[in-house]
């Protein structure tokens, strides 16, 4: 096989960064992304993309810090080089805090990120409800310039896009080698009832003096930064489907990130938006062999990241590609057996 | 009793607000005037990116490390109430780098989380060995000094826009009390040669992914003269220069591209920050604040000056602690007043 067709269909962060790792490892793949959306409609364009990961209840916890140390290794070398603010990658700083101490108190990520420690005293006293924090710095990857950065080196690699709905990977059969699965939310449609929406609504509104992140450690209240817009959520309702703004969720939103910090009541330019989380318990980075009537179709899963998309980002997209070598080994490996 | 401020930077401001706060109830008779040639915007404090943060060492004045802490308690205080965003008062974390290890500042203990580096974070920071991480607060002066202007206003405190040649010509008007917040340019009104220029100069950019002040340190020459960015609410700042004795406020070249480049090397992404403006401004430096009573005789008259001038580089830093030493100062002269004009009875 030449030149293996390639098609990852998904253009949020799955699919653009697992097609970017695609071309790098495998310079003789012809990849092409497929998506019914592309930023700024995705889910990954609603997410704040904070680096600060989800634990999935069935993925092996190893696996989950090597996929978030790759992430944020990878991210790291972005925000310090001179590409980082158009790929929309800076460090934040902030706390997490906590009502009652966690059980938890040093989580699995804690020496990944930078700076972890428990909050001092003088810290807690601006948060009067809560009992116990972590203080750390991490990443923010902003969408939509991280995913418009993603799309520009994917044309760079020569990578073609195209607006597409595709309402069964095996559609896909005959026009391309391997399908790589990153339709995140779509996969549900696709097949997998495994696959359930965690509802997210945040609030983007303008507060350029908010420069640290807050977070509570229920993670349903938070204050991220961004580049222009700082995003305040949120929700977590498993199993709404519901893409439309909610008024009273944006008010108790408002009002619960007003209660971190108070200074938020000055914020301006308040935008809703809402985001269906993908979620799993456990995501799917797996092949898998679609065949009808003796035509085979290798496939590629990689989604049903939920909450944790962005945090775990590039550990799938490397796992993800280094899955589609080995299929293309496999398509070698069987073409030259079938010339013999 | 008559009282006049000469001075509408931050000490100026804050030490009528202070004073005001303090006595207009037990004075009835107080009346607080506010003398400057500049106001808000084209102040030094203005130019000032505003982050609390005292020099490294205190070279043994406690009294100073003493003001400093009030004025960080006193707006950490301040921090949740309404006026914060009016203010221009929020919290900012950040790195302060060196080249070499350094013993603890005196304000360690002062702001918040203050810890060292870890090897990682000094990744981020090619060429510096050591440094800090802390959580202080930013202060700016295009807001605070507004926020003030207004509080003073609301107060009945009358401003005149005026160049004032003397202690003399106040007292001739029938002021009381004057209080030298003068700054820079205390000199022309009593000559100081301990008050000098500390020169310095920032180039203002739009960069709002930087969500941390980055403060670097050549112990070799001195503070502020290395490169440093600090982000605020509507640009960031990027400054690096302090040359002692010179007293231009014309931006230079020269300053300009070497603060420049070291920026851009300190922060690659910046090369790509659009330049909004520069400023070059004088830091009244002093070898310790002056922050003082004078009485000075005027025929018959005995006439007070509280002097309240000499904060360098640290004026936002220090600004509070000093305006209620002033108010102190203040304090004691109506005691002193008080006393005089009070039949036999017990001391006040």
């Amino acid at each position: 096989m030449a030149s293996p067709k390639v098609a990852v269909v998904g253009a949020g962060v799955i699919g653009l960064s697992t097609a970017l790792c695609i071309t790098e490892t495998c310079p003789s793949c012809s990849v092409t992304v497929l998506s019914d959306q592309f930023s700024p409609n995705t889910t990954s364009d609603v997410a704040a993309g904070m680096l600060i990961p989800h634990t999935y209840p069935d993925t092996p916890i190893h696996r989950q810090k090597q996929w978030f140390k790759e992430t944020f290794t990878y991210l790291f070398a972005i925000s310090n080089s001179a590409e980082a603010s158009e790929a929309g990658i800076h460090l934040v700083s902030g706390w997490q805090v906590f009502k009652s101490t966690p059980k938890e108190e040093l989580p699995f990520w804690s020496d990944v990120v930078l700076g972890f420690r428990p909050m001092s005293e003088a810290e807690l006293q601006k948060f009067p409800q809560h009992r116990f924090g972590q203080a750390f710095t991490t990443l923010k990857c902003d969408c939509p310039p991280y995913l418009l950065w993603l799309e520009k080196k994917l044309k760079a690699a020569g990578t073609q896009m195209y607006t597409r709905k595709v309402s069964d990977l095996w559609e896909l059969h005959g026009e391309y080698d391997i399908v790589v699965n990153c339709t995140g939310m779509g996969a549900h449609e696709l097949g997998d009832k495994q696959l359930f929406p965690v509802r997210g609504q945040v609030l983007k509104v303008h507060a350029p003096w908010v420069k640290q992140f807050i977070r509570d450690g229920d993670g349903l209240t938070y204050i991220y930064p961004g580049i222009h817009r700082v995003t305040l959520g949120g929700t977590r309702e498993k199993g709404s489907w519901s893409l439309s703004p909610d008024a009273g969720t944006a008010r108790d939103i408002f009002d619960r990130c007003c209660s971190l910090e108070p200074s938020l009541q000055g914020a301006q330019d308040i935008e809703v938006k809402v985001g269906l989380r993908p979620s799993r318990q456990c995501v799917r980075v797996q092949r898998e062999v679609l065949s009808q009537g003796g035509v085979k179709l290798p496939v590629i899963h990689n989604y049903g990241h939920g909450a944790g998309g962005f945090s775990v980002h590039k550990g799938t997209a490397n796992e993800a590609a280094q899955l589609v070598g080995e299929c293309i080994s496999a398509l070698q490996g069987s073409s030259s057996r079938a010339k013999l | 009793m008559r009282v006049a401020v000469i001075g509408a930077g931050v000490i100026g401001l804050s030490s009528a607000l202070c004073i005001h706060e303090q006595f207009h109830g037990l004075v009835p008779s107080l009346e607080l005037e506010v003398y400057a040639d500049h106001f808000t915007p084209h102040t030094t404090s203005d130019g000032a990116a505003g982050l609390w943060q005292p020099y490294l060492s205190d070279h043994g004045n406690l009294q100073e490390t003493l003001w400093n802490k009030e004025t960080f308690d006193y707006l950490l205080g301040h921090l949740h109430s309404p006026a914060a965003k009016e203010m221009g008062l929020f919290l900012l974390s950040g790195y302060n780098l060196f080249t070499e290890p350094v013993p603890d500042p005196s304000w360690k203990n002062i702001v918040l989380g203050f810890r060292n580096l870890t090897p990682k974070e000094l990744e981020l920071f090619p060429g510096y060995s050591y440094g800090w991480f802390n959580t202080a607060l930013m202060l700016e002066g295009r807001n605070y000094l507004p926020w003030l202007t207004n509080r003073l206003t609301q107060r009945g405190v009358k401003f005149f826009h005026k160049k004032v040649e003397s202690f003399q010509e106040l007292f001739s008007q029938g002021v009381d009390v004057v209080l030298n917040c003068s700054g820079m340019r205390s000199g022309e009104l009593q000559p100081d040669p301990e008050l000098q220029p500390g020169r310095g100069q920032i180039i203002k950019v739009l960069a709002p992914w930087v969500k941390h002040f980055i403060i670097t340190h050549n112990l070799k020459s001195g503070i502020y003269n290395s490169p440093y960015v600090i982000p605020g609410s509507e640009f960031t700042v990027l400054g690096g220069v302090y040359q002692y004795g010179n007293w231009s406020e014309e931006n230079n070249a020269k300053d300009h591209k070497s603060i420049w480049d070291n920026c851009c090397q300190l922060l690659p992404a910046l090369q790509k920050a659009k330049i909004v403006g520069e400023w070059s401004g004088l830091r009244p430096a002093r070898p310790s604040v002056r922050l003082e009573r004078e009485s000075i005789r005027l025929g018959n008259l005995q006439a007070e000056v509280i002097h309240n001038y000499g904060h360098g580089g640290f004026g936002i830093t220090i600004h509070w602690g000093c305006a209620m030493a002033a108010a102190r100062l203040f304090g004691s002269i109506l005691q002193e007043r008080k006393a005089l004009g009070t039949p036999p009875g017990p001391r006040l």
